[in-house]
């Protein structure tokens, strides 16, 4: 059987008469002149033109790989041969269409391969891109060097009971002896894994306006920085941005697993604070603001945040913390969107320091559900910022992450159709600028076609996470630890 | 043991001894016997009352049913113990498409169930009856659905148990002819390897198959010891394996439910209860009593393996016994009956449903007029279609109006039914697409969520989104067609507006977005929210133009005025009148009046019928309002100041006479005896609705 596959494989030509057209040929995903780590996965894709037969090669220095058929899947050790031989150079890839027995070729397109290797594993929550229902939800990881992917946690490991969300997976310096995610609802909590040891926390408190929401691990210290937010969704009649996903309150807090206490950062009742995130040395926390004041007293605070979405905007600021009085600056404005009459979100700072990652939009802070959101970098030495034109879209960009090195990022873009959430990833430039971004590559051309679910918080890790999900499922089960409300801290 | 398994295969020897020259009917009686021609007779009924009676139901269950011809489709069903099962189930749904075929492949399934009832537990044919118990515990299991077919979470349901039973069943029959030595292994194969394909099926019929060998063994001495050690290896089996599954396989399966997967009733549990509406007793008794069939079917099987051993006992061959069978088939008869769901507003509902898809509005509007106490749907449904065939006729509004809600011991919400489709064509796109979405979540994606996806997103003219499921609909069977309909529309989108599936929804489709929400369907959503301030806003900013003497800006907001198709005025009235809202009526009344004068491709509108009622009846009941209005829609609508002063006076009589009578009759009761008196002459129009139909029960 193998060898007749063989035979089969090696008996496919590349037509020597073809005329040629002046386009690049139109694949899913698109993959044309995209720049790839040198351990990524295959990329696999569809020639999305109707034809008769199809012919694909891939060439790099000596080695040719053709492939022919609509759907091209290369063979993991092929495709390990064409990076190797490229690295740091291209693999040059034609595409041959043919109809009425007459061939055509499309442009040439390139792919190059970068020296750079990337973090080897990814996760990322599976979720159906709706807007009350949840159902089944998955954490999972994934293998970038093939197309192993693991649950590292389920819902449906809880299933029996009233339903249980699980959001905002987060790991400490790329590692998983330190992570955490939330479990909502039934037997909620949040699951934190503190030096190889996975307890469930309650991190309400009295004093605080819910569990911790979005994450951020201090890569240096012993302390996590949450967001604590109430949020609310409403729905358009029309706009194709579908949804209105929106803060009314909002503050940050910080968790020492140690003590078990949590105590407020930033809690001004006309402020929405929201994701915090700690510069690489762990003594900067940046995190957004957006100012809303409510003065109407015949409406609720909620029904004017909803009136008046569109002008919800939020800047970046910074306050810096020493470790070792635990004690907080100043805030410092360091990027007013609002000014410019936008909106960014999720800050996230490059590993070396400098720059700073941001989704910007025109209003609100849930920007993966708007169209018009782009991903931005702001340069922290010198002040200036500008959009990452090769790695946008027309549609929503926005979760978005740092390879360990900084050489690369992550990013969840609704791109492919305007509605699924997919992963993209993108070579960083030392300058802060970006290569054309590619979609996770999947084992068949047609997977994005029929998987109906986002991709959500996508994260690098070095390591994959070793405790099972029946383990992760036993501790939840199990009682949580309450943390204790510290006010001493400011 | 040879002795029992001569007597299961009689039949067939029989047969081949029967004699040569009879006629027809001695010829089947000799070859079937009574009882064969009973179940034979059964099966062609039933064949017959699935295939045209229930040939709506068939259809829609096909609707709720996805089978994609692709790997990725195989791979996500077969990751949970019993996906096989539903994977095959879902496959042979798909042909209930076509309801005598579908009806056909079901019937031989429960046929199947029957012959191999009676090879596995050897009953012969003067007991051939016996085997019909399964047979109609599996009907009962699908025919109770009712609403609980837009409920099930459990893919391919409609098959799972029969095919389980199916395979549980040539085990069984496998089992029985092993010899001992090889049942043990045979369990422990057939656990292992059954229980990812049938999930707890696996668990039941190893338990089965173990209960068997004890019962076979009551007469045979030297098996007793291997039929008890067989049996508590199987009960380790049963608790042991799906947790080895569990911690080294599945990742997606909670541990308390590992000894329930593949059993649908865990499965209903798990969507509904989590609806608090659903938490009430009559829901958890109905529970209680859904479960029977299952119950039912476990029992027959007990019994049949009993009567493996009871056979033999003498003191029970007694003569009377051979009338055992038709006994059984009488409580089955009942039990079948008793469990066949048979609700007419559940059978309008998926009437009206097919025939919307097929554009077939009058026969829409017919259906609704067989129910008696519609419900809430079935009068959106009607409405919807009179948008189509003529708001001028009778019967927007009826006597019938106050609607029931569903047959149902659960609470049956209109998003979960056919809301989406309502949303659709009443032009709420993003609606219509939200509520497809959120049900693919708790039921996984259905062609009836899919093609309102496509049709709604090609509506909002997001092409791409829309393109994505028409390629899954694509890889069906049946309802790729349609599929590649609207793949051509999206390659000529000048014809989209003109297309009968979109002409009516994209006029409705307009004019100002709102930010608003919806916990089930909402009427006043479909009303168009927000129109009537935005048409109040437009006529001031029109009479402001025109006082200034500003042409341009009056133009300009007169265009976005002509922009509202005179279908999003008539919603926009007649929506006020549903809820009553005198207020919101003349608003957009003055709207659509104002409109009226400004459009010219107007002039030959018409107002609809149950809006010059009301204007007649608004106009009687508050005496100081005018309206300016062209002489013909005056002239028009002093018809019907006739007939409602016609309807007035005969209320006033009514009232009079029974007052004259019965002095101290309560208001309450003079309303329902002057709404039956008047319901044959006024029953259709908006005076009778107006005071007499009360309580609309939306759901």
């Amino acid at each position: 059987m193998l060898s007749l596959f063989l035979t089969v494989s090696c008996s496919v030509k590349v037509p020597e008469n073809y005329t040629d057209i002046n386009s690049l040929p139109p694949l899913f995903p698109d993959y044309t002149d995209v720049t790839v780590p040198a351990n990524i996965a295959p990329l696999t894709f569809r020639i999305d033109v109707e034809a008769e037969d199809y012919v694909t090669r891939f060439k790099a220095g000596d080695k040719e790989v053709v492939i022919e058929g609509e759907e091209v899947e290369v063979s993991q050790s092929d495709w390990g041969e064409l990076l190797e031989i490229a690295k740091g150079d291209k693999i040059a890839v034609d595409v041959f269409v043919e109809n009425d027995g007459e061939w055509k070729k499309y442009k040439t397109f390139t792919v190059f391969v970068s020296p750079d290797k990337i973090d080897q594993y990814i996760s990322y929550r599976l979720i159906p891109p709706s807007y009350v229902a949840y159902e089944k939800l998955t954490l999972n990881q994934r293998n970038l060097s093939n197309y192993d992917e693991d649950v590292i946690y389920s819902n449906m490991l809880a299933a029996k009971g009233p339903g249980q969300c699980i959001n905002c997976h987060s790991y400490k310096n790329y590692k998983t002896d330190n992570m955490q995610f939330h479990v909502r609802q039934h037997k909620g909590g949040t699951l934190f894994v503190h030096n190889g040891d996975a307890k469930k926390i309650d991190l309400r408190s009295d004093s605080t306006i819910s569990a911790g929401v979005y994450p951020s691990f201090n890569p240096k210290y012993d302390v996590v920085a949450y967001s604590v937010n109430t949020t609310g969704q409403v729905f358009h009649t029309m706009n194709n941005n579908k949804i209105e996903v929106q803060d009314t309150l909002s503050d940050i807090i910080l968790y020492n697993p140690v003590k078990q206490t949590v105590t407020h950062v930033a809690n001004d009742p006309n402020d929405l604070e929201v994701f915090p995130t700690w510069s690489p040395d762990g003594k900067t926390l940046y995190y957004c603001v957006a100012r809303v004041e409510c003065n109407d007293a015949t409406k609720t605070r909620t029904s004017q945040l909803v009136e008046g979405y569109k002008d919800i905007k939020y800047d970046i600021l910074r306050r810096s913390w020493d470790p070792e009085t635990g004690l907080f600056g100043e805030p410092e404005m360091v990027f007013e969107a609002s000014s410019l009459g936008k909106s960014a979100t999720f800050p996230r700072v490059s590993p070396n320091g400098r720059f700073l990652l941001f989704a910007l939009g025109e209003y609100g802070c849930f920007h993966i559900w708007h169209k018009d959101a782009d991903l931005y970098v702001y340069d922290l030495s010198n002040g200036k910022y500008w959009p990452l034109e090769k790695a946008n879209s027309d549609y929503a960009e926005s979760y978005h992450s740092w390879s360990s090195d900084g050489k690369w990022i992550l990013f969840a873009s609704r791109r492919m159709d305007g509605n699924y959430s997919r992963l993209y990833i993108a070579k960083m430039n030392e300058d802060g600028t970006s290569e054309k971004a590619f979609a996770l590559p999947q084992k068949s051309a047609d997977y994005y076609d029929f998987f109906d679910r986002s991709f959500n918080v996508p994260e690098f890790m070095v390591e994959p996470v070793n405790i099972s999900p029946q383990e992760f499922a036993e501790i939840i089960k199990g009682d949580s630890v309450k943390v204790k409300y510290d006010p001493s801290v400011k | 043991m040879s002795k029992i398994e001569h007597n299961g295969d009689t039949t067939a020897e029989e047969v081949k001894d029967s004699p040569k020259r009879v006629s027809f009917f001695s010829h089947v009686k000799a070859c079937l016997g009574i009882q064969g021609i009973l179940v034979a007779l059964f099966f062609v009924l039933l064949w017959g009352v699935l295939a045209f009676y229930e040939s709506a139901l068939l259809r829609r269950i096909d609707n709720l049913s996805l089978f994609l011809y692709d790997d990725l489709y195989f791979e996500g069903m077969t990751s949970v113990p019993a996906g096989l099962l539903s994977y095959v189930g879902c496959y042979l749904i798909q042909f209930f498409h076509y309801p005598a075929l579908g009806a056909a492949i079901y019937v031989s399934m429960l046929y199947l169930v029957y012959f191999l009832t009676r090879k596995a537990f050897v009953i012969p044919r003067e007991y051939a009856l016996l085997a019909m118990m399964p047979v109609f515990a599996l009907l009962a299991s699908n025919t109770q659905l009712g609403y609980w077919i837009f409920y099930l979470k459990l893919p391919g349901y409609y098959y799972v148990a029969v095919l389980a039973v199916v395979l549980s069943l040539l085990a069984m029959w496998a089992y029985r002819k092993l010899g001992n030595v090889w049942r043990m292994p045979f369990l422990l194969v057939w656990v292992f390897v059954g229980y990812p394909v049938m999930g707890v099926y696996a668990l039941a019929s190893a338990l089965m198959m173990a209960i068997m060998g004890l019962f076979m063994a009551l007469r045979d001495k030297n098996s007793r010891i291997f039929a008890v050690a067989t049996f508590a290896i199987a009960l380790m089996l049963v608790y042991f394996v799906p947790r080895y599954f569990y911690y080294y396989y599945y990742d997606t399966v909670d541990l308390d439910l590992v000894y329930y997967i593949g059993i649908p009733v865990q499965e209903w549990w798990l969507g509904a209860v989590k609806e608090a509406d659903h938490d009430t007793e009559s829901f958890w008794h109905s529970m209680g009593v859904f479960k029977v069939p299952f119950y039912v079917l476990l029992l027959s099987f007990l019994l049949l393996a009993a009567s493996l051993y009871l056979r033999c006992v003498k003191a029970l061959r007694r003569k009377y016994m051979t009338s055992l069978p038709y006994v059984a088939l009488l409580a089955c008869l009942l039990f079948g009956l008793r469990y066949w769901y048979n609700d007419d507003n559940f059978r309008i509902e998926n009437k009206q449903n097919l025939a919307m898809w097929e554009g077939d509005w009058k026969a829409v509007v017919e259906y609704a007029s067989e129910a008696e106490r519609p419900t809430r749907q079935i009068v959106l449904n009607k409405n919807m279609a009179m948008l189509r065939v003529g708001l001028d006729k009778k019967g927007f509004f009826g006597a019938g109006d106050n609607s029931v809600l569903p047959n149902s011991p659960m609470a049956v919400k209109m998003q979960h039914v056919s809301g989406y489709d309502t949303y659709f064509y009443y032009g709420k796109m993003n609606y219509c697409y939200r509520w497809c979405m959120e049900n693919s979540v708790e039921y996984g994606w259905r062609p009836e969520y899919l093609k309102n996806a496509v049709r709604s997103m090609i509506a909002a003219g997001e092409y791409k989104l829309a393109k994505r499921y028409i390629r899954i609909l694509k890889h069906t069977l049946f309802h790729d067609e349609w599929a590649e309909r609207m793949e051509r529309l999206i390659e000529n989108p000048q014809k989209i507006a003109e297309d009968k599936e979109f002409k009516l929804p994209l006029r409705l489709y307009s004019f100002n977005d709102v930010l608003t929400t919806d916990e089930s369907i909402e009427e006043y959503i479909m009303s168009n929210v927000n129109a009537a301030a935005r048409a109040e806003e437009l006529n001031a900013l029109m009479f402001k133009a025109l006082t200034e003497g500003d042409a341009e800006t009056f133009r300009h907001y007169a265009d976005e005025h002509k922009s509202i198709s005179v279908d999003y005025r008539n919603v926009s009235m007649m929506m006020p009148l549903v809820k009553k809202d005198k207020t919101l009526f003349f608003i957009y009344l003055d709207s659509y009046l104002r409109a009226f004068n400004y459009n010219e491709s107007s002039t030959n509108v018409k107002l609809p019928r149950a809006c010059r009622e009301a204007v007649s009846l608004f106009m009687a009941l508050d005496r100081g309002r005018t309206m300016q209005m062209s002489p013909e829609l005056l002239k028009g609508i002093s018809d019907y100041e006739m007939n409602f002063k016609s309807f007035h006076d005969k209320v006033k009589q009514i009232e009079k006479n029974l007052r004259g009578k019965y002095p101290d009759i309560m208001e309450q009761r003079l309303n329902a005896i002057a709404a039956e008196q008047l319901k044959q002459q006024f029953g259709d129009t908006y005076y009778y609705y107006y005071f007499f139909v009360k309580g609309i029960r939306t759901y």
